[in-house]
């Protein structure tokens, strides 16, 4: 057994940091050495000051900071999922290819006009959302959020999401990292439509863009921008019923 | 929402704001820094990997930001803004004991930054030393170190504040210089 109590044995019986039994020796120490008692008396009153005085903080977080927290969250969540399950066939994700291929036939940019192109970039965030979406409602482990709040998902993400046809169940809403900030994502038991996945995320420039269309696979999407957010509806069944669905959409927002 | 438990860091916004408010002593100040913090850890989520440990993770990304882009300037507005957190409400009625709060709180702030970085992680949020010495990138020694010469200074400092005439006989012993740690 040492005798030897050193300077850093005071600190870490301050600190609750010694072995049980080292504890018994600085203890002992202590009895020993009022002058040393006294200083780690000394030291247990300005940590329990310290610990009084900035163990709390008063006001809520800054919407700034709360929002960069949920996008981290949100991020490592999805990133860990990603690579877990990056070798599932059914996570069968974009080809940028496939996307360029489109881009030369100007399926992505609206046809004689002079609104900017919807960058591909968002219309393949649409798509993963969709289909992580198709994949997360097959996970039981998976929890999933049935509560289309507008409000909240304003506050806090800057997107208004459109009201929605009443016959249709939100069945999920996530919030997702994107390329242009936090992106939001409802998916949504529509009738004969299917389950489809409403997509939001805000653009660079401000614009308006009618419902277009575009083909990837068997999912079909329509997308169209509403100032500065672009809204993409997501479904596999085609044609006609989505496209009704979009303007429906589209026609009730301001 | 997706139950993101296992990466909980809206849970950690506490903590980390008011390790941000010892470093830059200022509720506004800090708020910042966190957020910056904040966007800095989205943009490397791959360094989480090896860390391992999401809290010392992030509390380092704090320490980091407030190290490399910070510390130039906040030395500008420092003395004005020094008085904003010295407003801390704590649960403390009677007079003298407010007083008492009030100074070691002030000797805390008045610590260089090291000292108080260390001081907060090992107090505040009760880091253990290997913890601590992680989140701020130093060996054991240097964290210790700190953390003897920042209780030293608090020690030494409020018994002369208080003039060895005011001290009770067990706060005038507490006030006999021990030795302190070298400079790292």
């Amino acid at each position: 057994m040492t005798d030897i109590v050193s300077e850093n044995d005071l600190h870490a019986y301050v600190d609750g940091e010694l072995e049980p039994s080292r504890l018994l020796v600085v203890e002992d120490y202590l009895a020993r050495n009022p002058q040393a008692a006294a200083r780690v008396m000394a030291d247990l009153r300005s940590r329990d000051v310290l610990k009084l005085a900035l163990g709390s903080v008063r006001r809520k977080a800054s919407p700034g900071a709360i929002d960069a927290a949920g996008r981290l969250e949100t991020g490592m969540f999805w990133s860990g999922l990603f690579k877990r399950f990056r070798k599932v066939a059914a996570v069968g994700f974009l080809l940028a290819a496939g996307w360029f291929a489109h881009d030369e036939t100007g399926l992505l940019h609206i046809a004689g006009s002079e609104a900017a192109p919807v960058p591909p970039a968002f219309l393949e965030d649409a798509l993963q959302a969709h289909r992580t979406e198709i994949l997360r409602s097959r996970m039981n482990s998976q929890s999933h959020a049935q509560i289309y709040d507008r409000e909240e998902i304003l506050a806090a993400t800057q997107i208004e999401m459109p009201a929605l046809p009443p016959a249709w169940q939100v069945t999920d809403v996530q919030v997702f990292p994107s390329h242009q900030g936090a992106s939001v994502e409802a998916s949504v038991q529509a009738g004969a439509l299917g389950k489809v996945s409403l997509f939001a995320a805000h653009v660079d420039n401000k614009s308006v863009i009618p419902p277009t269309m575009t083909r990837n696979g068997n999912d079909t999407t329509f997308y169209w921008q509403k100032n500065s957010l672009l809204f993409a509806i997501t479904g596999d069944k085609a044609g006609r019923p989505l496209r009704r669905a979009a303007h429906a959409i589209f026609d009730t927002m301001r | 929402m997706a139950d993101h438990s296992t990466f909980d860091v809206v849970g950690l916004l506490g903590p980390l704001r008011r390790y941000a408010r010892s470093l830059t002593r200022s509720e506004a100040q800090a708020e910042d820094l966190v957020q910056d913090a904040l966007v800095k850890a989205y943009e490397k989520q791959e360094t989480y990997r090896q860390a391992g440990n999401l809290r010392t993770w992030l509390f380092s990304i704090v320490h980091n930001v407030f190290v490399d882009d910070w510390r130039r300037r906040e030395a500008e507005t420092r003395r004005t803004e020094a008085q904003a957190v010295l407003s801390i409400d704590a649960a403390v009625d009677d007079p003298e004991s407010r007083l008492r709060l009030k100074q070691i709180l002030d000797l805390f702030m008045a610590l260089p930054d090291k000292q108080r970085a260390a001081l907060h992680l090992v107090t505040v949020e009760e880091m253990s030393y290997q913890d601590a010495a992680a989140t701020l990138g130093i060996p054991l020694g240097t964290l210790m170190s700190r953390l003897s010469r920042a209780r030293a200074a608090i020690r030494d400092i409020e018994a002369a504040e208080q003039g060895p005439a005011r001290l009770e006989p067990e706060a005038r012993r507490a006030a006999l210089r021990i030795v302190g740690g070298k400079d790292d």
